[in-house]
């Protein structure tokens, strides 16, 4: 959870948010009163109109996360009921079945119900197997609101709880934010929808530096936080707790828009109820994996942002305070986003076709005025974005976004019939995403085209508007390259063929194959996993193609499991060989959900914590004093599976996770403690090697269930020889990820 | 990159740059400057009293001199080609700062980007004094940049000797650059501390440049005081200027701009853009238009490799982080070409900005004769003498001022002139024809009218004979 009191230079980046604005509304006043083109009034005045466009969301920006708030998580009421409710249209039943396992290991008492508008009797036998309440409508008027409204006439449960059919709840999800109810205003509290899956279409990760940006990170990290302080954070209709009584007040969730979570919220707002968010992932799920359920997801988000728009628009429904309006607006408006882009792609083209200026001259005098204007917006745009902004990647998506918004706003004038709500296809699906990326190619296309002609005709003599071609080029390049991103990611998403998500971690696995009918047991690591697959990485050989008895070593839990192996790849460090196989797993299904339960509760958590979110601003890092970096020796990522004998004398397993000449870092089983002499062995082929060392560090991970103790170990008395053996194979071992 | 690779392609940027030169090397008649230096370098070659030193070259002899002797070999050409090798030269120089500084690639951009501008382009085949200033001005700075990067203390002394004696020679073989020495001599200064500055850099400079004002044969110190006066007198509006120094350095800054966000050398590149700053605020200053499209190329040789920083950082942020060598490929060439056809048609203004005077050499060549006085509203006289010595050894050509009496009561001539040459706008800005018409309207009729076709419009060149 992000603490907003403790950033540095907050009071600083105010100031430059202001300076920012006023040098805009200047530049706006120049621009409105000096540069217009009288003779190309339309063109004028739309690339105006888009410029005012980007000014009003910037400033709406601003007011929204001008002192966003951190929440002090309050202690939990006792005694109340809740009901989870889970809608469900058509998604799998395997992310059903995680969800409603999930569901059932929160820890507040409470009763899980599945709203079926898909009719299923696999859905029903699930819920039967894990005793959940089935519910389904006969008729399934306004999609997921009147799903869930039906959920709410079959319950009488205090609290409410909702989750997306994808999205999984953390055992304290009800814990955390039930202690917001004590204030009885409080109608309902909101965490933010975090996403596991940090390869889907919405996110860009770079695994080197650690660092992971998603597309909706600005609006859960800051956004709603900065809202909250305005009493203007919203429901987004899933992994949110509400008052029985709020919902009550406002007739239950609003039906008449396909973003139902919106309207409610406006609707709650205007009767004077308050709303919490609370800032830390509660719950996970899998953002957008490809271009295709993105589409899906934000034309309807788009066609519904107009229909509030039309027909709630925060401006004139009565009850909301004005700073509240503002932060609706601000909320309403983006789907607009579409026309505005769409005039900052043709405009350059449309110049170097025509020669027509949406402006009198674009010379050193408009850069003058531009080049401050822009700079010092990114800027402020940048700080006030507290390190989760990215403009390159929000332009990157607007690119991805702008026809999908348009078509949002044209399907306003299709038949309801065809304006219905669409659920977001979960996985990667088959759909080919070309046709998605037409509009992309045509702005890549038209700005070559448009930029090779105007080049040609300034070097036949034709034009002589040589700065005029030379910027607007540059800033047609800009889309082209904005183009091309989202095409060739689109692409790429679309080929990463893997069927579930795999999640990092390090876990003790012990595999036993048959070696001409003589059975051989062999320790390995896995580095990922899913409920049906892992990567097995051993210093020694693994049968291509053969089938394995898998021993699951999870924390406090050993799973029992066949696996059979897909492909290995393997590299030799000396006279060590060094395997990475991808195994398809299977198991009973006790078994597997014992998995599920793991990965979702632990191994997610882990592994996202190793992320960074967010980057220092500019100002953070001027301001905030230098960490001291002591010089620390070369790490090399290993994973390689470890015997280690602890005090007591007794065996257990861990993974080595990395390796120096200095130490290592070690996932064990076994609790350690800082000072702890341990007995560790590198497991390389049919022999260990020992790594004998002292625990200098330790992190402990809190899950309950799963609890994990990662230990760093500095070498104490360790033999110079096995050092350097066991670092030749993480350095070898390089080249099998 | 492999470094034969860079090589190579260096060595196509080079060629790139003597094809354009050398294809159109007649691109127009020679140029005022071309003629007045070639001929004090004629002058101090022969011995005899250089008048025009002190005001043409800043009493300088370096470029004249050079210049006489390429002329003597082979004419206009072999003076136009001796600075085509020059500016091939510079190129490497500047190609060497920029990799010395920030690796091999961004070393080839900068050449490239450099070889690109129309400034460069055009000044390597005008035989003036401007591309040997840059010559100097740019291997003053690699000197400055070789100091900082050596690492045995004699060599960075060396290092930095030879920058200010470089920019010494840059100093005074064009007058306006010592505006550079304050600015290079900080940075040395930034770099290496006051005591190595002030004994390796300053003393250096003061010396010779003691020693230069010592002996100098022409002082050129009232001459250049004079000048600067002229241009004082002819200021431009503050605006205009702005426009007509950034004109030719718009999309270079632009770059440079962008290199400022560089994640390296973005430091750097603040520093460059600041270094290439005197020449453009002496112009802003002074509002002297004087030659700022030519004086430019001074402010390019620090702006380029910031420059070429800029595209390194627009083609990351137009590649959006993709890993597809093919997608930064493609946005690196895109740049480089809009650079390259700006930088083309600028050459193409360039080359037109200054009257072709063809066809009035072609009416002397067949209607003049030995010893006939031909009088000018310009000072473009010696664009003639420099054409037509060989054929009319005796003929003089004379400026209007010169030549007027002044103690008669009615406007006339003050010996004879066999024609009258009265061009407008260009030459005759300071002294338009319709101020002489009174001189020689009565005796004189007009024989041709002839109109010149420069990138800025059209003028007309007339020419009078006695009736």
């Amino acid at each position: 959870m992000e603490d907003f009191k403790n950033l540095k230079g907050e009071g600083l980046r105010r100031v430059v948010a202001v300076v920012s604005m006023i040098v805009t509304l200047y530049y706006l006043y120049w621009r409105v009163t000096e540069t217009f083109n009288e003779s190309a009034l339309f063109f004028s005045w739309a690339l105006f109109i888009a410029e005012c466009f980007g000014t009003l969301t910037t400033f709406l920006f601003f007011f929204a996360v001008w002192r966003p708030i951190s929440r002090v998580v309050p202690e939990p009421l006792a005694g109340r009921t809740v009901d989870v409710l889970v809608p469900t249209m058509n998604e799998p039943v395997s992310i059903l079945r995680k969800t409603l396992l999930a569901c059932n290991d929160l820890k507040y008492p409470h009763r899980t119900l599945l709203l079926d508008d898909g009719n299923r009797p696999e859905v029903k036998t699930l819920c039967e197997e894990l005793g959940c309440v089935y519910l389904a409508r006969e008729s399934h008027e306004h999609a997921k609101a009147g799903n869930v409204n039906f959920g709410l006439k079959h319950s009488t449960a205090e609290f409410i709880a909702i989750f997306d059919a994808d999205h999984a709840p953390l055992p304290n999800f009800i814990d955390r934010l039930i202690g917001y109810f004590k204030d009885e205003k409080v109608a309902f509290a909101q965490a933010p929808q975090e996403f596991y899956n940090i390869d889907s279409f919405q996110h860009r990760a770079d695994h080197e530096k650690k660092y992971v940006w998603t597309e909706q990170g600005l609006f859960y990290n800051l956004i709603q936080p900065g809202r909250d302080r305005w009493n203007a954070a919203y429901f987004v209709g899933s992994c949110t707790l509400m008052r029985r009584a709020a919902l009550d007040d406002v007739g239950g969730f609003a039906t008449s828009s396909i973003t139902e979570d919106m309207l409610t919220s406006i609707r709650i707002h205007q009767k004077g109820w308050s709303s919490v968010y609370h800032n830390e992932g509660l719950a996970y799920g899998l953002a957008a994996e490809t271009i295709n359920p993105f589409h899906i997801q934000r034309k309807r988000w788009g066609l519904g942002g107009w229909q509030v728009f039309f027909k709630a628009n925060p401006f004139f429904v009565r009850g909301l305070s004005f700073p509240q309006r503002l932060c609706y607006l601000g909320s309403l408006i983006y789907p607009i986003e579409g026309f505005q882009k769409f005039v900052f792609y043709v405009t350059p083209p449309i110049v170097l076709f025509t020669g027509i200026l949406p402006m009198n001259a674009v010379d050193i005098t408009y850069l003058l005025h531009f080049i401050p204007y822009y700079a010092l917006s990114l800027f402020a745009f940048n700080e006030m974005g507290r390190g989760y902004a990215g403009y390159l990647l929000l332009e990157q998506f607007s690119m991805g976004k702008f026809f999908t918004y348009l078509e949002s706003f044209f399907s306003l004038f299709l038949p309801r019939r065809a304006r219905q709500f669409k659920v977001t296809p979960k996985g990667r699906g088959t759909s080919t995403p070309y046709p998605l990326v037409v509009p992309q190619a045509l702005v890549f296309a038209g700005s070559v085209i448009a930029i090779v002609w105007a080049l040609f005709q300034l070097l036949l003599g034709l034009r002589g508007d040589e700065f005029i071609i030379a910027v607007n080029s540059l800033w047609a390049l800009f889309n082209s390259g904005l183009a091309v991103a989202i095409i060739l990611y689109a692409r790429t998403k679309f080929y990463q063929r893997r069927g579930d998500f795999r999640i990092q971690d390090a876990v003790p696995v012990f595999f036993t194959y048959s070696d001409g009918g003589k059975p051989v047991r062999r320790l390995a690591a896995a580095d990922d996993a899913t409920e049906t697959g892992m990567s097995l990485v051993a210093a020694g050989t693994i049968p291509d193609g053969g089938d394995l008895d898998l021993e699951i070593m999870l924390p406090r839990k050993t799973l029992a499991g066949k696996g059979h192996v897909m492909h290995v790849k393997t590299v030799k460090s000396g006279a060590d060989v060094i395997a990475r196989a991808g195994v398809a797993v299977t198991g009973p299904s006790g078994e597997v959900d014992v998995m599920s339960r793991y990965l979702h509760e632990s191994a997610v958590s882990k592994f996202l914590a190793e992320y960074a979110t967010r980057y220092l601003t500019y100002i953070e890092s001027r301001i905030a004093p230098r960490l001291e970096r002591k010089a620390r020796a070369r790490r090399v990522r290993a994973y390689l599976p470890a015997v280690v004998r602890g005090k007591s004398g007794g065996i257990s397993y861990g993974v080595i996770r990395n390796i120096s000449q200095s130490g290592y870092l070690l996932a064990a089983r076994e609790d350690l403690a800082e000072g702890d002499r341990v007995a560790v062995e590198a497991v390389v082929g049919d022999r260990n090697v020992p790594l004998p060392g002292v625990v200098v560090r330790v992190l402990r991970h809190p899950s309950e269930d799963y609890p994990e103790c990662v230990a760093g170990v500095a070498f104490d008395k360790a033999d110079i020889g096995a050092v350097n053996r066991i670092l030749a194979i993480a350095d070898a071992m390089v080249v099998l990820w | 990159m492999k470094s034969a690779h860079r090589r190579l392609l260096l060595l196509a940027i080079l060629l790139y740059g003597l094809i354009v030169s050398l294809v159109d090397l007649d691109y127009n008649s020679v140029f005022i400057d071309e003629a007045f230096q070639i001929t004090m370098g004629q002058e101090i070659i022969r011995g005899e009293p250089c008048l025009g030193c002190p005001h043409h070259t800043g009493s300088v002899m370096i470029w004249p001199v050079l210049a006489a002797l390429a002329d003597s070999a082979g004419g206009i050409h072999a003076v136009r080609i001796l600075t085509i090798v020059i500016g091939l030269a510079l190129t490497v120089i500047v190609y060497a700062t920029a990799s010395m500084l920030f690796g091999g690639s961004l070393g080839l951009t900068a050449a490239a980007l450099f070889m690109c501008t129309g400034q460069t382009l055009y000044l390597m085949k005008l035989g003036t004094y401007d591309m040997i200033a840059a010559f100097f001005i740019g291997a003053s700075f690699f000197m400055f940049v070789v100091s900082a990067s050596v690492t045995a203390p004699w060599h960075r002394n060396l290092a930095i000797v030879f920058g200010a004696a470089a920019l010494f020679l840059a100093a005074i073989t064009k007058y306006l650059l010592p505006v550079f020495v304050p600015s290079l001599v900080l940075y040395v200064l930034f770099k290496h501390g006051i005591k190595r500055t002030a004994l390796f850099c300053v003393l250096p400079l003061a010396v010779l440049g003691a020693l230069y004002l010592g002996f100098d044969r022409y002082a050129p110190r009232m001459q250049v005081l004079g000048q600067v006066e002229t241009y004082a007198n002819i200021k431009v509006p503050l605006a205009t200027m702005f426009d007509w120094a950034f004109r030719w350095i718009a999309l270079v800054l632009l770059l440079a701009v962008f290199g400022i966000f560089h994640e390296r050398h973005g430091k750097t590149a603040i520093a460059f853009i600041a270094l290439s700053s005197p020449i453009i605020i002496l112009h802003l200053v002074t509002r002297a238009e004087q030659s700022v499209n030519k004086n430019m190329i001074f402010a390019l040789i620090f702006l380029v490799p910031a420059a070429a920083l800029g595209v390194e950082h627009l083609v990351k942020i137009f590649s959006f982080g993709a890993k597809h060598r093919i997608v930064r490929g493609f946005f690196t060439v895109s740049i480089l070409v809009i650079f390259w056809a700006y930088g083309l048609f600028n050459l193409r203004w360039l080359e037109r900005q200054y009257p072709d005077v063809t066809p009035v050499i072609e009416f002397f060549e067949t209607k003049g004769f030995d010893g006939m006085t031909v009088a000018f509203n310009g000072w473009d006289g010696v664009i003639y003498d420099y054409v037509l010595e060989d054929r009319y050894p005796n003929a003089r050509f004379l400026n209007m001022f010169e030549i007027r009496k002044t103690d008669s009561p009615r406007p006339a001539f003050a010996e004879r002139v066999d024609f009258v040459v009265c061009e407008d706008l260009f030459y005759g800005k300071m002294s338009p024809c319709s101020q002489f018409g009174p001189y020689f309207e009565d005796d004189f009729v007009l024989l041709r009218n002839f109109t010149i076709e420069h990138s800025w419009g059209k003028t007309d060149a007339l020419i009078y004979g006695r009736r």
